[in-house]
């Protein structure tokens, strides 16, 4: 027998006639919430494995509370009634690479909160319509759409548009590309995707880079726990949601990846690479 | 008067304690009673290799959930993803058939005549893949040497030493510390000596993980009263233990079977470092 999908019996209708939103989409009587459809592996594997592994290596050992820090510059006394309204201005320059992190706790092992991905267009600039082919590869990729699944934290794939004007290139308000943050289980399921099925079969791909040696670690980015890389266009290709009707596509788009962790502090990037390395994600140093 | 000779004598025998080597010599029934040796043991552990069984409530849960999902999603665009009429197609469709008949049970998802499609119902339940079971044949048997036994929780390996020592069922333990020898070579070393080299392991960072201090029978005969064991967490990736000589068996337990096997002592001290999954 040949066969073609159709829902064959009607769902019940309710009592009273649904309104309708600004759209025109019905509005359910109750108020309906996509949670978690099933049990995801990478989760499961953080919780009953990694995340022992990451406390005990990243335990910093404190025997007694820290002392405060060291003032470094002097502040007029607020309680000194000749000083006390006088505006004590705030030490200058980025104090993001100073700040100590946080004292080990079992509460403060490092985790994965998010994975945002990004795509600049330059086409895009001249020709809003070169945005489509990748926001629809996103959307693909993430499966996340705006307010999805009922939950109104759930952004979708979102325009990025240009913030500053630079000469030549650039200018506020224009569409110049794509972005999406994913969470929970989607962001397991796209990292677990990209290991298994993107990275082991890109050329010349030897893991992230890590930075030069010899290079200073006193800089901001060492201090959040943010690892981040690019792919490039041929990487899109081996996503399995774009791979089974890649001809579909105009093109294909490279991206960058920013895994967010919880991290924060001295060291905070190296805790989140750990994090990292223990889904299976190669890094690579450069000496 | 009497207090501040005392003082002296005492300041005076500490110090040539210090300088004197012989002092050690003469008060080494001293030492005997007090320290303990330090050596290094190693939790080693099998991570889950399968994800946990969902509970009744949660399988309930997820299903429900699924339904929502499932009721409330876009129509999915075919026209975008297949070729009409495709063996692709035919086989989404297919699958897609029966997903809607396991949410919303019968009368749901029910096959239709359909001219276009050149897939038929049979050659999509023909290529249905069943999944591999969860329970092996290592957990039929009880092998408790298998490393394929219960999938979803954490196994630690437990060995069996001499009838001499104070505990029988135990986790590699005792390798005294070289000098300028680190915990955790000092563990990989101890893995080597007892557990043999066929296996593939990797000791979890430089810090122990756990402390288990026990004292020796009285009649042994030890420099040591007693001994402090570090414990450090390891991995197996690969391989299997081959005992050495001295080790008279092996097990590979979770946390509740632990409890069973060992000295209620030894399980009082080792019992907050293992996972409770």
């Amino acid at each position: 027998m040949r066969a073609r999908l159709l829902r064959v019996r009607r769902p019940p209708l309710p009592g009273k006639p649904l309104k309708y939103d600004a759209r025109g989409v019905p509005i359910p009587s109750t108020k309906l919430m996509v949670r978690d459809t099933g049990p995801s592996t990478l989760a499961d594997h953080y919780h009953y494995t990694l995340r022992d592994d990451l406390m005990y290596m990243t335990y910093v050992h404190e025997p007694s509370a820290r002392k405060p820090p060291r003032d470094l510059r002097p502040t007029y006394d607020p309680a000194d009634p000749y000083t006390k309204f006088r505006y004590n201005p705030p030490v200058g320059g980025s104090r993001i690479a100073k700040t100590p992190p946080p004292p080990s706790s079992s509460d403060n092992v490092v985790r994965l909160e998010k994975i945002c991905l990004h795509s600049f267009q330059d086409a895009a600039i001249s020709n809003k319509s070169a945005l489509l082919g990748p926001l629809m590869a996103f959307r693909a990729i993430s499966g996340l759409t705006e307010e999805g699944g009922g939950r109104k934290s759930s952004e979708g794939v979102q325009i990025v548009r240009g913030r500053k004007n630079v000469g030549g290139w650039i200018r506020p308000g224009i569409a110049a590309g794509v972005r999406v943050d994913l969470k929970g289980d989607r962001m397991y399921d796209f990292l677990g995707s990209l290991v298994r099925f993107v990275l082991p079969r890109l050329r010349d791909f030897e893991g992230i880079p890590l930075a030069f040696p010899g290079k200073t670690t006193n800089i901001p980015s060492a201090a959040t726990g943010v690892v981040s890389f690019g792919l490039p266009p041929e990487a899109m290709g081996f996503f399995p949601e774009i791979e089974v009707n890649q001809d579909a596509y105009p093109n294909t788009y490279g991206m960058h990846i920013h895994f967010v962790t919880n991290a924060t502090g001295i060291g905070a990037q190296d805790k989140a690479r750990a994090l990292l390395s223990g889904y299976q994600l190669p890094f690579k140093s450069r000496s | 008067m009497s207090s501040s000779v005392f003082r002296k004598t005492r300041w005076a025998s500490a110090r040539s304690c210090f300088s004197d080597q012989r002092c050690l010599a003469t008060h080494a029934t001293e030492a005997k009673t007090q320290s303990h040796l330090l050596t290094a043991g190693v939790v080693l552990n099998r991570a889950p290799i399968l994800t946990t069984a969902p509970t009744p409530f949660e399988r309930a849960f997820y299903d429900y959930q699924r339904r929502i999902y499932r009721a409330l999603q876009n129509p999915f665009p075919d026209y975008f993803y297949f070729k009409d009429g495709s063996v692709l197609e035919g086989r989404f469709k297919a699958e897609e058939r029966a997903r809607e008949k396991e949410a919303f049970g019968k009368g749901f998802g029910e096959a239709v005549d359909d001219s276009t499609s050149i897939l038929t119902d049979d050659d999509a339940e023909r290529e249905q893949e069943q999944p591999k079971l969860r329970v092996t044949k290592a957990d039929k048997l009880k092998d408790y040497k298998s490393l394929d036994r219960r999938g979803p929780r954490n196994l630690y390996l437990l060995i069996k030493g001499k009838p001499t020592d104070k505990y029988a069922w135990r986790f590699p333990q005792g390798a005294t510390v070289r000098k300028d020898e680190l915990l955790h070579e000092a563990a990989q070393r101890l893995l080597h000596e007892q557990c043999g080299d066929a296996m593939n392991t990797w000791i979890v960072g430089r810090r122990p993980i756990g402390l288990l201090e026990f004292n020796y029978p009285t009649n042994a005969e030890n420099d040591h009263v007693g001994e402090k064991v570090f414990f450090m967490k390891g991995h197996i990736f690969a391989g299997q233990v081959k005992p050495k000589d001295d080790i008279a068996d092996f097990a590979w337990l979770t946390k509740e079977e632990i409890e069973q096997w060992v000295d209620k002592e030894y399980w009082n001290g080792v019992k907050d470092i293992l996972s409770d999954w």
